[in-house]
């Protein structure tokens, strides 16, 4: 969130995983002695190639094992990559890096510390993404020396805060001391960059992202075939330093209507289900056998939407609302399993279950009495409350489930508004005219170090910070800054400014305090304030948390070495080249 | 005939600038953007923002006009598609329109035109049974079945296949396109729904012909009901039936988007669908107006099919210009 974070409202996408996730790992037996072995599975693609340095849905995949950067996951956490070793100065601020001498692209080149520095600097260059033909890779997440100025592109990339040593010697200069950056640089989309020929990536055009003859990485995997949108082949690399497990992985775009056939039939190894099939596959002992449910990075959320009615603004009426949602019984009837409870937007139980400490209960008589605190004994005089969600073909079965919690438990009138997703994401920011509205939002969680304000500016001028914060103002201002934030003419500095100033003066003191206090954690490093700021948020009820989606996943039996990657939405192992088939 | 054709031509002209204004209308109409990549997923909704930078989305907007009047844009999409100067569209930045059609739309096609053959030769053969076997147990059979057949949209019919071949069996893949044997499911789950429809049309023709008085004469010569069918009934009932295919292969060919994604098919259905989620609009105009232009010309070629095989058409119809 902080730190440039990009990934506006309900971005449920990237990230991987690092540290000791060893509870979503399937089976850990040992490799086959030679390569050997095909691997097909689903995973989320798009059209626009494996460049590495543009934010796609392929990104995923290049850094699952097709390019492979200074570290990475791996079914035993973050391992070293590239480097083999690594060190820091005493201030914290420059982190230097040893490579191996004997890692080579898919074209046989050697992998040096100069195709580090222009891989990172291609990925801070915003050109590099004009001409690849997407968005930026959001490497701001990384506090390298003139990052933000790079990205922004107010300076020349060769300013970039990177450095050759030597050959096999590469060095990174920071901002400020960073104790997470080694889990952090395993982060696509979010803190991580990779190796780049020089010489064949200064050759190529947009379109040769999309052909597979001309991508050059240097992960275990390369490229052998690419149909946009469809699927892919990846092959060992032949020069890769080490051995690569598997002959063939096929990843199939196009499978997530009708995974569990897919599964039955064999085409694929690895499938995403419908929580509709669950039942289907609990009545087959094999496939039951073969089922997981893996936790992702999303956290399906309750906002609060700009209104001229200020009932929501009270916390008691917030508290008595999220205190008469039973969040258990959505995860395990509404969802089937396919759910678990969230306590707040930024920290899922899988990674931070410390977050549950300070869980508001389910407790409805409670939720009663606040709400009559509030002003609005047994819901008499509350506005008609709306929860606006954007659907696919069905509609929201939780945000059902919330309206019927919350008319039975506070007899207040609920109306759910189920819109089209293009709908619904499109007038997201809209004021509400009549009555008071939640609206839908999910989480791209990430670790919490990283979802920490830098400072009040920056975090009040990010996706998030405006959509939790702006909500808060009184409609004649929030239509004023709303006029700032929309003012394409005016330089983004200057609008950033404006913008940060009408929320600072006008937001209430509790949020302003909050926000505070996550800065005061960030400068500091300071673990206790950061737990207290997430607290601070849970028990202030800025938003309602409800659950985080488990996805449910078939993997066969005969697979190995599967650890699932919660902090990508399609769950797809850490590191391809851990998995074996027998 | 040459006016008839030249009529024709015009009315497809219209009918071409029609479909164009009221695509370009609605594309800009419905709410959404491209910046915003929306997928739902294992029962999860995905939202990524894009992260457009700046400079990039100054591109966008020149080369696609984003800020111009809609006239401007309309025109820009207009003349694009006729004079076939496609470009480049925003979900494929680095693969040029046409070579992306080229790659994918003859499988699209091909998946029609199989559809089409083999749906219209099934139709016959059904059809013949049950109008040689009328109001007998064979007829009522063979068209309860059609009617079925009809009744059970395609993507029901896909699913069935797909469990019946793909997962019991273990006959037939399933997914994605490595070979003719990728085809035989997905062309299957087209074809059904046709012959439901296609074979009560040949019926119903074969069972008026075989009433008519031409073919009592052939009996009154002597002949069977092999020769009354084959050598007399069936040429003349065929007529109907191709008037039918014409608006069946469209039906076909919009079929395919959800065949397609249901298979994993890398066909033009699969992008045409995509672009409309994503709010592609380049890809929108170039494909709607791709798939308007075919079935446009499709019904021209029945038409004129028609006519070579109906004297009747051809002397009367084309002399007066209808």
């Amino acid at each position: 969130m902080a730190k440039g974070m990009t990934i506006a409202k309900s971005a449920l996408a990237a990230l991987t995983l690092t540290g000791t996730l060893s509870a979503f790992a399937v089976t850990a037996s040992a490799a086959p002695s030679s390569s050997s072995g095909s691997f097909s599975m689903y995973i989320i693609g798009d059209k626009r190639g494996f460049s590495p340095d543009i934010y796609t849905w392929s990104l995923y995949a290049d850094s699952l094992g097709i390019f492979e950067g200074l570290v990475h996951n791996s079914d035993k956490g973050v391992v070293p990559g590239i480097a083999t070793s690594w060190s820091t100065s005493k201030n914290g601020k420059v982190w230097t890096f040893h490579l191996r001498h004997n890692a080579k692209f898919s074209n046989g080149d050697a992998v040096t510390a100069q195709d580090f520095v222009f891989g990172f600097q291609q990925a801070f260059n915003p050109n590099t993404a004009v001409k690849d033909g997407g968005g930026m890779d959001a490497t701001a997440f990384l506090p390298v020396v003139n990052g933000v100025e790079v990205a922004a592109g107010t300076k020349s990339p060769s300013t970039l805060g990177v450095k050759a040593v030597n050959n096999y010697t590469f060095q990174i200069m920071l901002t400020r001391k960073d104790p997470t950056l080694i889990q952090d640089l395993t982060l696509p989309a979010m803190g991580w960059a990779v190796p780049l020929d020089p010489k064949v990536v200064n050759s190529m055009s947009a379109t040769d992202w999309t052909t597979p003859s001309k991508i050059v990485s240097d992960g275990p995997y390369m490229v052998s075939s690419f149909t946009p949108n469809t699927s892919a082949t990846l092959v060992p690399n032949p020069y890769y330093f080490n051995k690569v497990k598997l002959k063939k992985i096929t990843l199939n775009y196009t499978a997530s209507s009708t995974g569990l056939v897919d599964f039955e039939n064999g085409a694929l190894d690895m499938a995403i289900i419908n929580p509709s099939d669950i039942k289907a596959v609990d009545s087959n002992p094999t496939l039951k056998s073969e089922l997981h449910f893996f936790p992702t990075a999303a956290q399906y959320t309750l906002d609060v939407a700009p209104s001229q009615n200020n009932a929501l603004l009270n916390p008691l009426v917030r508290k008595a609302l999220m205190m008469s949602i039973n969040r258990d019984l959505i995860s395990k009837d509404v969802l089937q399993g396919t759910g678990t409870p969230a306590y707040d937007y930024m920290t899922p139980t899988w990674l931070d279950p410390w977050i549950k400490k300070n869980a508001i209960p389910y407790d409805p008589t409670e939720a009663k009495a606040l709400l009559a605190q509030a002003g609005y004994p047994g819901g008499k005089g509350f506005p008609t409350l709306s929860i606006n969600v954007g659907v696919g073909s069905t509609p929201d079965l939780v945000a059902e489930a919330i309206q019927q919690m919350w008319q039975q438990n506070l007899g207040i009138t609920v109306k759910y508004n189920g819109m089209p997703a293009s709908q619904f994401y499109s007038t997201y920011n809209n004021p509400i005219t009549s009555g008071v509205a939640f609206r839908q939002n999910a989480s791209n969680v990430v670790y919490p170090q990283l979802e920490l304000p830098t400072s009040v500016v920056a975090f009040l001028n990010t996706g998030v910070g405006q959509d939790w914060t702006a909500p808060y103002l009184p409609m004649n201002i929030y239509t004023q800054w709303q006029k700032v934030i929309a003012n394409k003419s005016m330089p983004p500095k200057l609008q950033q400014e404006q913008a940060a100033n009408i929320l600072i003066h006008n937001l209430p003191k509790s949020i302003l305090q909050w926000i505070r206090l996550g800065v005061k954690a960030y400068n500091t490093n300071n673990t206790a304030l950061m737990k207290q700021f997430f607290y601070m948020q849970e028990e202030q009820v800025f938003d309602l948390p409800i659950y985080t989606p488990l996805q449910p996943v078939l993997i066969r039996s005969n697979v190995h070495g599967y650890k699932a990657n919660s902090f990508l939405l399609t769950t797809p192992p850490v590191w391809f080249n851990d998995i074996t088939v027998s | 005939m040459f006016m008839y054709i030249i009529k024709r031509l015009f009315y497809m002209a219209l009918a071409f600038l029609l479909v164009s204004i009221v695509t370009f209308g609605l594309m800009k109409a419905a709410p959404g953007t491209f910046l915003i990549n929306t997928q739902m997923l294992g029962g999860v909704q995905a939202a990524t923002d894009l992260n457009i930078p700046p400079q990039l989305m100054n591109s966008f907007i020149k080369e696609f006009h984003l800020n111009s009047p809609w006239y401007v844009q309309y025109w820009f999409y207009l003349k694009g598609f006729v004079t076939l100067h496609f470009g480049y569209s925003i979900e494929y930045p680095s693969l040029p329109t046409m070579s992306l059609i080229k790659r994918t739309f003859p499988l699209t096609l091909g998946l029609a035109f199989s559809a089409t053959v083999v749906g219209t030769i099934v139709s016959i053969v059904l059809g013949v049974i049950a109008a040689v076997k009328e109001h007998t147990w064979v007829d009522s059979t063979t068209m309860f079945i059609a009617t079925l057949g009809t009744a059970i949209p395609s993507y029901v019919t896909a699913i069935v296949l797909m469990l019946v071949f793909g997962v019991w069996w273990r006959i037939l893949p399933i997914l994605g396109f490595q070979g003719i044997q990728h085809y035989i499911l997905p062309v299957a789950a087209l074809v059904i729904p046709v012959v439901g429809s296609m074979s009560r049309y040949m019926r119903n023709s074969l069972i008026e012909s075989l009433h008519s008085d031409y073919i009592v004469s052939v009996y009154a010569k002597g002949g069977g009901m092999r020769q009354a069918v084959f050598g007399h009934a069936l040429r003349n009932s065929l007529l109907p039936l191709i008037t039918v295919v014409g608006p069946q292969l469209a039906g076909l060919l919009m079929g395919t988007v959800i065949i397609e994604n249901l298979f994993g098919l890398p066909g033009m259905g699969q992008v045409f669908a995509n672009a409309a989620q994503q709010k592609d609009y380049p890809l929108i105009m170039v494909s709607t107006l791709l798939y308007a232009v075919v079935i446009m010309v499709m019904n021209l070629l029945v038409d004129l099919t028609y006519g070579g095989l109906d004297p009747r058409i051809r002397k009367i119809g084309y002399v007066q210009g209808r």
